[in-house]
């Protein structure tokens, strides 16, 4: 055997032989970020029912589909609507709402309605109006206005929540999602059922 | 009374009409082969009578490098009959009569030689010394097949100058100079290497004689290896499997550091790049040496800093794309006649920012981000990296040593360690973007054992055994389902290749067995399970060589090559962050079976060379993502499912280059590759497949001017056509248009200190086109970077004795 060969012989036998070793089984994952539920509580402003609808989605991205409950709102009533959200599959329950109201200026949710459900303020194209802001003075959509119609119908509401949007873009703090870009931390498809007695 | 000789034989030399004085090369061996006549002069006349049993030999060596040349003819011009020399760069001429001849040696990765030999005695040893070919001609074909062990399968080496002219890119798009190959990106910072179609996993990539073994599977994890580390970086086309092992269907890459210094004195070599679309800077710095009364012992240190911001397409900045990488590597080794050792040690690390605007959390976010013509996202620029980006470090640990047994042949034992670590970032809430999403950790074993046997009348060859051991980890704390599993693998390999050689002819064979065996720990519904798997297949190669006169070569290799499915094929399940699609992997997948023919003609004139391959690539099994009908929801929003599924492909096309030297001045130069690929079972075309490419340029070259040395000028077009050739309704957005970009490169050399300073300025896309390319990842998004003006210096200083 040459010379140069025996210690580089040894430390093959060694590197192949140590990490058979390593044996220990992996912990699975748990995704922190996970959003299964949102939900919506109506309050009336006066005197009222409070409403809440929850769209529920326990397994995440696949698995079985989504749970949405139907939401029975009184004809020609403002609401003060705000919105939770929660990670079910974790133990306990992960409050979620309070990871977006610590980063409000990267967040901003939009609603979106269908069926004529509820009326649009004089001044605006969206079916809400948004009642809080972040540190620079832009809307946010934890908390939001939404005013039934005079007549009885049927429709939809759809809840998206933006990560890291261009609030500053045309038309966003009005509501407007088509400029906002940011990814989708959460949209409510298939939307809410919304009847309106 | 030598030195009388020796100033005889050169004045009969400078006499000789059909020899002309042009290297120094040639004046040695010359003035050797004078010297050597001039010591058998006495006996000349009794051994005038015919006499047809003689023999010459000798070695073919480069001039800078002194590596052994593999494959040149040494050809008799009077007899009209040459032979190729070995893998020990060693030819044998048997049977020659006593008379003059006129030996031309030739490669056509260096100046061809001729010697003019009067055979008279035994023994004739006759050694050429071939200075490495022109730049010029290098750049465009070469067919060289130095160190390979597969040489009846076409290779394209950039190096020396052409090398130089692309330093300061990535690695994959260096390796686009040469026909055939391309890139798959994504965007300007990440690009990976397209052989013939075909990628990731069905590539290899060879470091420093070591099987690069990173995260391969993903088509954004590019080659984790410093560029700068070497100074040759050659591509095989054919399927190499038989000697480098399963996945080589479709090529390998192999990037080779220059051999140690073997005397002492110190050289070394600085780089100093800078290029204005980013506003980069590279600095990368080599030292190497001998050591005094250590014969044989060299040592080389070697390090690259590279920082770029933000690069920009025409119109707008492409908001985080900045790169930051520091690399460093050292060896130690000493190498003798009889044996020979070394140790290198390697660390790579990068930091990638990835577009801000590919990142998207649903169908409807990316739905709106392909509608804009511009990326939602343009800041000013900065060199800062956010999320999402990629953390990857890795390392490389080689040991390798050789033994010359008389009789037997060269015994070579390499170990290689790697541990590759790659940290993915995302765009996350609550401070998370700080924690990775991906934090994976990979270490391989490789130990591989040859034995290249001594030449044996007409043959030559190796056998060798290899083995890999691979320990994949996620390292816990992501917060995220970890994308692909936890898993050891092993594999063991077992390869002969055998090299018959006479006159015009080589006829090449080889089989390899591999076994592999893998465990994964997966989780399925939150429960460990452990699925063992095993393969093991036989594959094999066989080719011919055919070189009617020095000019041509002509080769035919068929090659058979398998791939086991990667992890990700067969395990990946979940949402693949930042680009909204759900991969589905598939257990029950098949090992990927691939058959490769692939045919090559090579001429090599004074004034024009040309190059053209045609091959064919079927196989079998061949796994892909196929967008499913499906689309998952979830209270992130909807998601399109993928899922890897197995089809029969086909993949042809042909290469071709060409160069013209209109006069001493002036080169022309053309580039085609064309691919064409099937899904055959579905009868549609395959998705991501590279577009027909064509590359026309035109070169000036003025020798000397003044003090300045090596001046030239390069105006070249190139144009990528539409990919028309893509399945409808698999993919989010049509092909791009067409596209043809302008490219500008001049340079020089001055002597600075003794030294030579290499000076040279290139512009890319001259024009500042917009366009987009079929083979990027992030062409949904954004436009390809804009116009770049790059400015390289290069200097090499130091006495080696």
């Amino acid at each position: 055997m040459n010379k140069p060969l025996k210690p580089l012989l040894w430390l093959l036998l060694a590197v192949f032989t140590l990490p058979a070793c390593n044996t220990e089984d992996p912990e699975p994952e748990n995704d922190e970020e996970l959003i299964t539920t949102v939900k919506l509580t109506f309050t009336p402003t006066g005197s009222g029912q409070t409403v809440t609808g929850t769209w529920q989605d326990t397994d995440g991205v696949g698995g079985s589909a989504p749970l949405v409950s139907k939401i029975n709102l009184a004809r020609n009533t403002t609401y003060t609507v705000r919105t939770e959200l929660l990670n079910e599959s974790a133990s306990p329950v992960q409050n979620i709402t309070q990871e977006v109201e610590s980063e409000k200026e990267d967040h901003q949710f939009f609603y979106q309605a269908s069926g004529g459900v509820f009326t649009t303020a004089t001044g605006s194209t969206q079916p809400f109006t948004y009642k809080d802001t972040d540190k620079n003075g832009r809307p946010v959509g934890l908390s939001v206005e939404m005013k039934t119609g005079n007549s009885a119908g049927n429709g939809t509401l759809k809840v998206i929540l933006r990560h890291q949007p261009k609030k500053d873009a045309a038309g966003v703090a009005a509501g407007d999602i088509t400029n906002a870009g940011g990814e989708t931390d959460a949209e409510t498809t298939p939307p809410f059922e919304v009847a309106v007695q | 009374m030598v030195y009388i000789c020796n100033v005889i034989a050169f004045g009969l030399f400078l006499n000789l009409a059909y020899t002309h004085l042009a290297t120094l090369s040639r004046f040695l061996s010359c003035f050797f082969l004078f010297s050597l006549l001039c010591g058998a002069n006495t006996r000349l006349a009794a051994q005038l009578a015919e006499y047809c049993h003689f023999s010459v030999q000798g070695s073919i060596r480069g001039q800078q490098e002194k590596d052994p040349i593999i494959g040149a003819t040494i050809y008799i011009k009077e007899l009209r009959k040459g032979v190729v020399s070995n893998v020990n760069g060693e030819y044998l001429i048997t049977n020659l009569c006593t008379g003059y001849y006129t030996l031309i040696c030739q490669h056509v990765a260096y100046h061809t030689d001729s010697i003019r030999i009067h055979v008279h005695e035994e023994p004739i040893q006759l050694n050429f010394s071939l200075k490495e070919a022109d730049i010029q001609l290098e750049a465009v074909v070469v067919t060289g097949e130095k160190n390979l062990p597969i040489s009846t399968q076409p290779v394209d080496v950039l190096k020396g100058t052409a090398l130089d002219q692309a330093r300061g890119q990535t690695l994959g798009n260096m390796l686009k100079n040469m026909t055939g190959v391309s890139t798959l990106q994504t965007g300007p910072g990440i690009s990976k290497p397209v052989i013939h179609g075909l990628h990731s996993n069905r590539i290899l990539i060879l470091n420093n004689g070591i099987r690069q073994e990173g995260q391969q599977w993903g088509s954004e994890h590019a080659p984790e290896i410093d560029p700068f580390i070497a100074t040759k970086l050659t591509v095989v086309k054919g399927a190499a499997a038989v000697r480098y092992g399963a996945d080589a269907i479709g090529g390998v890459i192999i990037a080779e550091p220059p051999p140690l210094p073997i005397h002492s004195g110190t050289t070394g070599e600085v780089n100093l790049i800078g290029y204005t679309n980013g506003r980069a800077g590279i600095a990368s710095a080599l030292v190497q040496g001998g050591f005094k009364n250590a014969e044989g012992w060299g040592w080389r240190l070697q390090g690259t800093g590279r920082r770029a911001g933000d690069s920009h397409a025409p119109d707008y900045m492409l908001s985080n794309t900045g790169v930051k990488e520091f690399n460093f590597s050292g060896a130690l080794g000493v190498n003798k006649t009889r044996y020979g050792a070394d140790i290198y040690f390697s660390r790579f690390a990068t930091d990638i920012g990835i577009l801000r605007s590919a990142h998207i959390g649903s169908i409807t976010d990316r739905e709106e981000a392909i509608r804009r013509d511009e990326p939602f996202y343009i800041q000013d620029f900065t060199y800062k990296i956010n999320a999402p980006n990629q953390h990857i470090v890795h390392y490389l640990l080689k040991s390798s040593a050789f033994f010359n047994a008389p009789g037997v042949g060269t015994f070579r034992l390499q170990y290689g360690g790697q541990l590759d670590e790659r940290q993915e970032y995302d765009i996350r809430r609550a401070g998370r973007s700080d924690k990775p999403a991906l934090d994976l950790q990979l270490f391989t074993h490789t130990l591989d054992a040859v034995l290249e046997h001594k030449p044996l009348k007409n043959f030559s060859g190796s056998v060798g055994l290899s083995g890999m051991f691979q320990d994949n980890n996620n390292i816990p704390g992501t917060g995220v389902t970890a994308f692909v599993p936890n898993y050891n693998a092993w594999t063991a390999g077992v390869f002969g290749i055998e090299k018959w050689t006479k006159g015009r002819w080589e006829l090449e064979g080889g089989v390899r067995y591999d076994y592999r065996s893998q465990q994964a720990q997966r989780f399925v519904n939150k429960e460990l399970v452990k699925p063992e798997l095993v393969f093991h297949n036989v594959l094999g190669t066989v080719g011919l060589a055919y070189r009617p006169d020095p000019r041509w070569v002509f080769k035919s290799n068929l090659g058979t090559a398998w791939r086991p499915p990667n992890i990700a094929e067969l395990y990946s399940q979940g949402l693949h962050h930042g680009s909204a699609t759900f991969e589905n992997g598939s257990d029950s997948l098949h090992t990927e079976r691939a058959i490769k023919w692939i045919n090559t003609a090579g001429f090599n004139g004074s004034r024009f060379v040309f190059e053209g391959t045609v091959y064919l690539n079927k196989i079998n099994n061949y796994i892909y993502l196929k967008p499913g009908l499906t689309i998952e929801q979830s209270v992130r929003g909807a998601f399109l499912v993928f899922n890897y599924t197995q089809t029969d492909a086909l993949f042809f096309g042909t290469d071709a280059a060409v160069a013209y030297k209109l006069t001493k001045e002036i080169t022309f130069r053309s580039k085609a590759s064309l691919i064409r690929a099937q899904d055959t079972r579905r009868n549609n075309y395959l998705i991501y497949v590279p577009a027909d490419r064509f590359e026309n340029s035109v070169t000036y070259n003025q020798g000397k001017l003044g003090k300045l040395s090596g001046l030239y000028f390069t105006v070249g077009a190139t144009n990528v056509r539409r990919q028309n050739r893509a399945p409808e309704g698999e993919d989010y957005l049509a092909a791009p248009e067409s596209y043809m970009l302008l490219g500008l490169q001049a340079g020089f050399s001055v002597p600075v200190v003794k030294h030579q300073l290499s000076i040279s300025l290139s512009v890319d896309n001259a024009l500042n086109t917009s366009y987009r390319d079929y083979m990027n990842r992030l062409r949904y998004y954004a436009d390809e970077v804009g116009r770049n003006i790059t400015l390289r210096l290069k200097y090499r200083f130091g006495k080696q004795e």
